[in-house]
């Protein structure tokens, strides 16, 4: 895999994580300024690998009645998002072993630092303490 | 913090990170209890783990590791539990970098081992500051100015 593949992979990855956390946060009534900022950081990211990319905010979902608690659908979603950033964070590990250009593995070596510890946050684990 | 210009530079420098972040973390655990001493004597424990790690790599390249410096200065006094997570949490942000920037020096295993590091670290970062940044570590001299040298070495 060339750092052109690892490039576009990379962008992909970003690409939809933005898009999960425009999902969630248009339906979350608790911990939004946190989703916001993640959403900045991956934003961030994306830029950084593509300066070109200017990625359109996906529609958010409605929010719909439903018989669960809005507290457990926040926690739910929340718990998505914390597996989408696990598995980034681990991807730009493997991504970091294909990539030739020392400054793109620096940056991968940087986002999957980031997307770890956000992981580490929307599971709680951050809470200082 | 300049950018190491090889992988030798980077085990180096990287190593002299890990032996000021095991000196800042006892000043950290001096300041805190419960959860957060626990937390402290954890992150010790990695970091001498991490030490031993690196010095290993650079005895195989057949280099001296270098030494501890034989004293540290905090850039600001460490007498509350606040100030000690400020510091943990620069520390970690620091060495997020310096193993990012070891990860681009270094091939294979090891460049997997110096990722995985960086997210710990900006993990750590985390517990002790309940944020993270977009690219952890990103400013340069980070743990230059938590803890230091006053030797220079």
């Amino acid at each position: 895999m060339g750092d052109d593949a690892v490039r576009s992979q990379r962008v992909a990855t970003e690409t939809a994580l933005i898009a999960a956390y425009d999902r969630v946060i248009g339906a979350q009534t608790t911990g939004v300024d946190e989703l916001r900022t993640f959403r900045e950081h991956h934003l961030a990211h994306l830029k950084a690998l593509d300066p070109a990319n200017d990625p359109t905010p996906t529609a958010s979902l409605a929010v719909t009645t439903s018989p669960t608690p809005q507290l457990a659908k926040d926690a739910a979603a929340r718990a998505g998002l914390r597996t989408l950033e696990t598995q980034a964070a681990s991807s730009a590990v493997e991504l970091c072993i294909f990539a030739g250009d020392v400054e793109l593995v620096e940056l991968l070596a940087r986002i999957g630092a980031s997307e770890s510890a956000h992981a580490a946050l929307l599971s709680g684990r951050g809470t200082p303490g | 913090m300049t950018r190491p210009a090889s992988r030798a530079e980077a085990l180096s420098s990287t190593l002299a990170d890990e032996y000021a972040a095991i000196y800042g973390y006892g000043l950290v655990a001096a300041q805190v209890v419960g959860l957060s001493k626990r937390r402290a004597q954890s992150a010790i424990e990695s970091h001498r783990s991490r030490r031993d790690q690196l010095r290993a790599s650079i005895t195989a390249s057949g280099q001296s590791p270098p030494i501890p410096a034989p004293a540290y200065d905090s850039s600001t006094p460490i007498t509350t539990p606040g100030q000690a997570a400020d510091l943990a949490a620069a520390m970690e942000n620091g060495l997020a970098g310096s193993y990012a920037q070891l990860a681009a020096l270094s091939a294979n295993a090891e460049r997997r081992a110096a990722a995985l590091a960086a997210q710990e670290s900006a993990v750590r970062a985390s517990s002790w500051s309940g944020v993270t940044e977009a690219f952890p570590g990103i400013v340069d001299g980070a743990l230059a100015t938590s803890v230091t040298n006053p030797t220079g070495g």
